[in-house]
């Protein structure tokens, strides 16, 4: 008996239909790990959003109980500010501790001292939690062998449309800010209203583990306390600092895409624009205690108008 | 059967290979800056829209030359600039503090403030030779005091 071929095809499957399905598989892979990624990001943006949120709440509540007025965001030398309290130099996160459940930090600081004397230095060597944004390198001091590290962190306070300290020609522009150096502001200065004027927002930490760049410092009054509108948000433009990182001063480094920098003579000429990690812009928190995401291609005028206090502007943030 | 396998691996290559590009569209200007004649050694250029209605951009200046990335348009251009003339303790009082360099500003004033800077730019395009110069006397220490 002869056997007979069967016309049917062997069972199993040929190479190229291998192919195929592997083929299919890549690409779903391909497609599905960046939206992967895309979700740990939005994540970390949430968190970012909340902390921003509970700074804001943490400002509010200490207004309630300081006849409306917000908190010194850093003092430079020994001054009286505005609330008739004399500060030494401090940084805007002390005075919130107690409204973000850190007041065992509270307790230690010494207010008849500057920050970096003993006891309160310590205090500043203390993560707080809310001090960074999940989205950047994460909880990081400066270089622990300087005599006077500190813990770095992302959030900054909203200091109005002029430098650091203020110059000849910034005092004949300042709008007013929540914010400022050397002073401490009422809520009723804000009269563009609390709800169209940012309080706080974030900056990238550009050195960690390092002192050689201001900003990241927030603990200092002459480090990185607040941001300012003379820049947008993410800027091409550099930020202008007391001390720069290596290589963000270099436009062919790296480290110049996201935190350029340049280095200045003067406090007065000292200026830091929002910058962050999330793709395509920045979180602002407004004083209302709202925190929305603002597009790093935002326009100058309604940047400017979003930090102004008192500006009487009509633009609004898109 | 092979053939169309192959053409629709390419097709959903292409469309992997098309990512996001990035979000600013700035153009890339670049010249030089010089005060008085004396190239600007170390400073900043921002180009700030005329009617406000654009990003600021900008870049660094290095011995006297920049590159900056901005959107078109009609710009207000601010420009400060220093020199490095010497070192000082990072702290002040303290044994063995690590030295800083000290800058001097060196640009006058006017061009350091977007509502007093005379300088201004079209940017329509890619653009090099793009040059600013500058004069006038460095800022007074009341200028700089506030």
């Amino acid at each position: 008996m002869k056997m007979i071929r069967s016309p049917r095809r062997a069972r199993g499957f040929t190479l190229v239909e291998l192919l195929v399905v592997i083929a299919i598989i890549g690409v779903l892979v391909g497609l599905l790990l960046p939206a992967v990624q895309a979700a740990r990001e939005a994540a970390r943006r949430m968190q970012c959003t909340n902390n921003l949120k509970q700074w804001t709440l943490a400002a509010h509540n200490y207004a309630d109980s300081n006849k409306e007025f917000f908190p010194v965001a850093a003092n430079p030398d020994v001054r009286k500010v505005e609330n008739g309290r004399t500060y030494r130099r401090i940084s805007w996160p002390t005075e919130l501790w107690p409204y973000v459940e850190q007041t065992n930090l509270y307790d230690r600081y010494d207010f008849n001292l500057h920050f970096y004397q003993n006891p309160n230095i310590d205090t500043y060597r203390i993560d707080v939690p809310g001090y960074n944004c999940p989205s950047d390198v994460g909880p990081v001091t400066q270089d622990q062998s300087d005599p006077y590290w500190r813990v770095m962190g992302n959030y900054v306070t909203n200091m109005g449309n002029t430098h650091l300290h203020q110059n000849a020609a910034d005092q004949q522009i300042f709008t007013g800010a929540p914010f400022g150096v050397g002073h401490a502001y009422r809520m009723a200065n804000i009269t563009d209203g609390l709800s169209n004027t940012a309080c706080f927002s974030e900056i990238i930490i550009a050195t960690p583990n390092s002192v050689a760049d201001n900003r990241g410092d927030i603990l200092n009054n002459e480090g990185s306390p607040g941001f300012m509108s003379i820049l947008t948000p993410n800027s091409s433009s550099p930020d202008q600092c007391r001390r720069c990182g290596p290589g963000t001063t270099d436009p062919n480094n790296n480290l110049y895409r996201t935190v350029p920098c340049a280095v200045v003579g003067n406090n007065t000429e000292y200026q830091i624009a929002a910058r962050s990690r999330h793709p395509g812009g920045v979180i602002v928190s407004m004083c209302d205690g709202s925190v929305r995401f603002v597009s790093e291609t935002v326009n100058q005028n309604a940047w400017t108008a979003a930090l102004s206090g008192r500006g009487g502007e009509s633009e609004m943030l898109p | 059967m092979l053939h169309k396998t192959s053409l629709l691996a390419a097709g959903l290559g292409l469309l992997l290979a098309t990512g996001c590009g990035d979000t600013r569209n700035e153009l890339t200007v670049s010249g030089t800056v010089t005060v008085n004649g004396e190239p600007i050694e170390n400073g900043t250029i921002s180009f700030v829209a005329a009617d406000g209605v654009a990003a600021t951009g900008g870049g660094v200046i290095k011995d006297g030359s920049y590159t900056a990335f901005v959107a078109p348009g009609r710009k207000k251009v601010v420009v400060l600039g220093n020199k490095a003339v010497g070192e000082e303790p990072l702290y002040q009082g303290v044994p063995d503090s690590p030295t800083q360099t000290t800058y001097q500003t060196i640009t006058p004033t006017k061009y350091n403030a977007a509502h007093l800077t005379p300088l201004t730019a079209e940017i329509s395009e890619n653009q090099e030779g793009l040059d600013f110069e500058l004069t006038g006397d460095p800022p007074s220490a009341q200028e700089l005091a506030g």
